[in-house]
């Protein structure tokens, strides 16, 4: 409740200077932090009230891809797999996101094995914005079937380069160059899971984004996201700190207005049929390079829904015993999956 | 027979600590001079670096006739064992292909041969986590129907002054004392069918891929098969004979060499600064030999005995009821000495060791002193502990050894290594490759288990994260999780051997004053024995 209103007023004081720099830097060489400032910058208290009736103002576009987002990570395509790149938290962030995708699907009982070296075996897995396929590859590692979407053609180039080093990929891995979209319009087989990590900040239209992921999804298939918060604290972690005083991620990798508040959606996943069924933050420890999970989601967070729209299944039952206040320990694999 | 009598010396001077030494069922001779020999391996080892040096260009990392293998276990030993086992064992680990490379020829010698032959002079100290290790992978149970001499109190005095420290209740097992050979034993019939395991083999060069490259460790073994690892991991007693390595880094070349282990390795070390290696040689050898005790009829044998002599500690360790196994560490001559006494005599200067009270410094002042804070150390103690059960160990007499089983001493050179990377480019040591430590806390096999069993789980989260087998991070994690362990063990131990090998009276008085201490006020004493059982 304090953080809340201590965050509140943190986030009307951002706004003051804001117009107050504004006035005094006017016609002057503006510094490069000002361009990532939150343009149309709303409190929180004005997103919580937003969340009732969630609409994307910023661009009215339905499209869910973003040509500018695409050039921007296809420029920075032969580091996807430098282990001490700019995607080195990307490449950490998989101690996290792995257990999230293999244990949420164990739970949901997407799979048949349970033992052994691919506990995933048989499931087939949609990686939306797969990038150089960092999350893709340990994914079909485990077992499953993946296909990795992304719209820029270098980061697929790098994706199926690098896939081809490991014979262990072979004929689990494909990958498609293609936006979501038009993907989800031509779906030849639905998928037990999509998993969009760390992609939702970068695309046009959630609705659209979220849309068509929805369309993807077998029913009672689970939806995997990672993304950003849009709170002041996720501006001066995730922009501030982790771009321009960290220097862990290129400089205008990621811009503020495209965060996504997780309670807006929630509730537009919960309008889909999409039942969120597990949310955890997640924090980076730059000099470790380490994540780990955090209760707190007003920075990075990850959400596991599962589309409820087959009403044969009782998931309620399910989430009891899936204790989502309980992080799993990405230490001890084992333990949820004996 | 000279070449016969060098091989086996080079085992002596290749495996590890005491602890954790011979792999395999040879007992090396005992009349052999082992401080001649170590000239001989010295300018044998240097050779074996320059060729390393020279050779580096001509490596072939892209063999097309190479065998492929998930896992190639370098080296058998108890740690190599201990890994097939685990790696056999695990659910996650257990489809990969795995090999074992023993330098050691394959024995029949089953498990019920060996509780009939008598005992073997190299032993160890295994404790509580190594049983709970080799209990998960069904060996403990084999080990205890051969022979384990439990150790169920434990004795520990300073020559210099009447401290003395006593843990154990004589109820509960402290550790207990294994024979080498068992261990291996019941480790190797234990290794499932689906792992490889070939004997006698020698390597003749391992080509390692150089730092963040794709490229995979290949093998040259000495009959000419190529081998490739998709990693590679080094067990304690290394394969017999020099093998060239080529390809590492300086540093992990540094590994390698010091993982040759024994003193000529340390000695190849010291052109390199500081900070890429960490070994000393103690300037100590350790007398082993199995001691024939004086039988009491209403005591069994259950006390582990170590006196600390200005030349090196002295423990006696519990084998069977009347028998005990000598670990006698003491400066080269002396050790020279010991092995070439008959055995009545030999008999004698250990008992004479023992109970003799002659102190380099016996100033009235110091006694003075050291009785005062002993006194003190106990009216501390009662403060911690409640009236009735405020006990301080009182002194016991060791038994008196009445003989020595033949043909059963033997010496060797002592040294602390400490490789300052586990990990390579996927290479892994475990075990005495990594790490050698004094045997004064008897650690040295304990620290090899524990490293085989982070070894595992890491590889099994990693493979359940998805990542490569032998992926940085995950070794990474490993070297991360047992230097933290290993390096207080090491450091500790070698405090310890630093503090007890002076005579001079104000280290004299610390240790005292230390001891008295630790043994009258029980929650630090509880503290120890929860971390060395933990």
């Amino acid at each position: 409740m304090i953080c809340k209103k201590i965050m509140n007023s943190c986030s009307d004081l951002i706004s003051l200077h804001r117009c107050c720099l504004k006035s005094l830097l006017c016609h002057q060489s503006t510094p490069a932090w000002w361009h990532v400032m939150p343009q149309n910058y709303c409190t929180v208290r004005e997103i919580n009230i937003k969340t009732e009736t969630y609409q994307n103002t910023r661009h009215k576009q339905q499209s869910s891809f973003n040509d500018e987002e695409v050039r921007k990570f296809g420029a920075l395509s032969d580091h996807w797999w430098a282990r001490d790149g700019p995607y080195k938290p990307l490449h950490s962030l998989n101690r996290l996101r792995v257990p999230l995708v293999r244990d949420g699907l164990i739970s949901t009982g997407a799979t048949v094995s349970k033992d052994g070296r691919q506990p995933l075996e048989g499931v087939t897995i949609l990686d939306v914005g797969c990038g150089g396929g960092i999350l893709s590859e340990p994914l079909a590692r485990l077992g499953a079937s993946v296909t990795g979407l992304d719209a820029s053609h270098k980061s697929i180039e790098a994706a199926q380069q690098h896939s081809s080093l490991d014979a262990d990929l072979q004929g689990r891995l494909q990958y498609k160059c293609c936006d979501l979209d038009t993907f989800s319009q031509r779906l030849d087989q639905q998928y037990d899971a999509v998993v969009a990590s760390e992609v939702l900040e970068h695309v046009d239209s959630i609705e659209a984004f979220i849309e068509s992921c929805n369309a993807c999804l077998k029913p009672s298939g689970s939806l995997f996201l990672t993304t950003i918060n849009r709170t002041p604290l996720s501006f001066l972690g995730a922009i501030v700190a982790a771009e321009y005083l960290l220097r862990i991620v290129p400089v205008g990798t990621h811009t503020w207005d495209k965060f996504v508040p997780i309670e807006a959606l929630k509730k537009l996943l919960e309008e889909r049929g999409l039942q969120t069924r597990l949310q955890h933050g997640m924090l980076y420890a730059p000099v470790l390079d380490r994540w780990c999970w955090v209760a707190d989601t007003s920075v990075n967070y990850a959400l596991h829904a599962v589309n409820i729209a087959d009403t044969s299944v009782n998931y309620a039952l399910h989430a009891v015993n899936y204790a989502p206040e309980s992080p799993m320990s990405p230490e001890s694999p084992t333990s949820s999956l004996s | 027979m000279t070449t016969k009598v060098l091989r086996s010396l080079q085992v002596v001077k290749k495996s590890g600590s005491l602890q954790c030494v011979v792999c395999g069922s040879r007992r090396y001779s005992t009349s052999t001079n082992a401080e001649s020999f170590s000239t001989n391996t010295s300018s044998n080892t240097s050779s074996t670096s320059t060729n390393s040096t020279n050779t580096s260009s001509t490596s072939t990392y892209s063999r097309k006739d190479a065998e492929l293998f998930d896992i190639v276990v370098a080296g058998g030993g108890m740690a190599g064992f201990a890994m097939a086992c685990s790696l056999g064992q695990s659910k996650v680990l257990s489809s990969l292909r795995v090999l074992v490379l023993e330098g050691g020829p394959h024995t029949d010698a089953s498990l019920e041969a060996l509780s009939a032959a008598p005992h073997d002079n190299r032993v160890c100290a295994i404790a509580p986590p190594s049983v709970r290790l080799l209990d998960k992978l069904g060996v403990w149970h084999d080990i205890c129907g051969v022979r384990t001499g439990p150790v169920k109190r434990m004795q520990v005095w300073d020559s210099e002054s009447d401290a003395m420290i006593a843990f154990g209740d004589g109820h509960r097992a402290l550790a207990h004392i294994v024979e080498n050979r068992v261990t291996v034993a019941a480790l190797r019939a234990r290794v499932p069918s689906s792992i490889e395991v070939r004997y006698g083999a020698r390597v003749q060069s391992f080509d390692l891929p150089p730092p963040a490259t794709d490229g995979l460790p290949l093998l040259t073994l000495r009959d000419g098969g190529h081998i490739r690892a998709r990693l590679l991991v080094r067990g304690a007693s290394v394969v017999r004979g020099a093998s060239v390595v080529r390809g590492a880094s300086v540093e992990h070349l540094e590994v390698w060499t010091v993982c040759r282990g024994g003193n000529t390795a340390a000695r190849g070390t010291d052109s390199l600064p500081w900070w890429q290696h960490c070994s000393s040689r103690y300037g100590q050898s350790a007398v082993v030999a199995t001691l024939q005790l004086e039988r009491e009829e209403n005591e069994s044998n259950i006390t582990a005995w170590q006196k600390f002599l200005p030349n090196g500690p002295l423990a006696i360790l519990p084998l069977r009821h009347g028998l005990s196994s000598l670990v006698w560490t003491t400066a080269p001559g002396h050790a020279q000495a010991l092995l070439a006494m008959d055995a009545r005599s030999f008999a004698d200067a250990i008992n004479s060791a023992l109970w003799s009270n002659e102190r380099a410094h016996s100033a009235p002042w110091l006694e003075s002193l050291q009785r005062r804070g002993t006194q003190l150390a106990r009216d501390v103690g009662h403060l911690f502990s409640s009236a009735t059960a405020a006990q301080v160990s009182s002194r016991l007499l060791p038994p008196p050894v009445v003989g020595v089983v033949e043909d059963s001493r033997a010496s060797f050179p002592l040294a602390l290594n400490h490789a300052v990377h586990y990990t390579a480019n996927r290479v892994v040591l475990v075990g005495d490759a990594a790490h050698r430590v004094h045997p004064l806390a008897g650690q040295g096999a304990n620290l090899g288990f524990g490293d085989v069993a982070a070894l595992t789980t890491a590889l099994e989260t990693s493979l359940l994260l998805g990542e490569t087998l032998g992926s940085a991070s995950c070794l990474y994690e490993y070297e991360r999780i047992r230097q933290r362990e290993n390096l207080v063990m090491l450091a500790a131990i070698d405090a310890l051997q630093k503090l007890y090998s002076s005579t001079a009276p104000p280290l004299v008085l610390l240790r005292a004053l230390g001891l008295a201490a630790v043994d009258a006020i029980a929650p630090i004493k509880e503290k120890i024995e929860a971390y060395v059982q933990r």
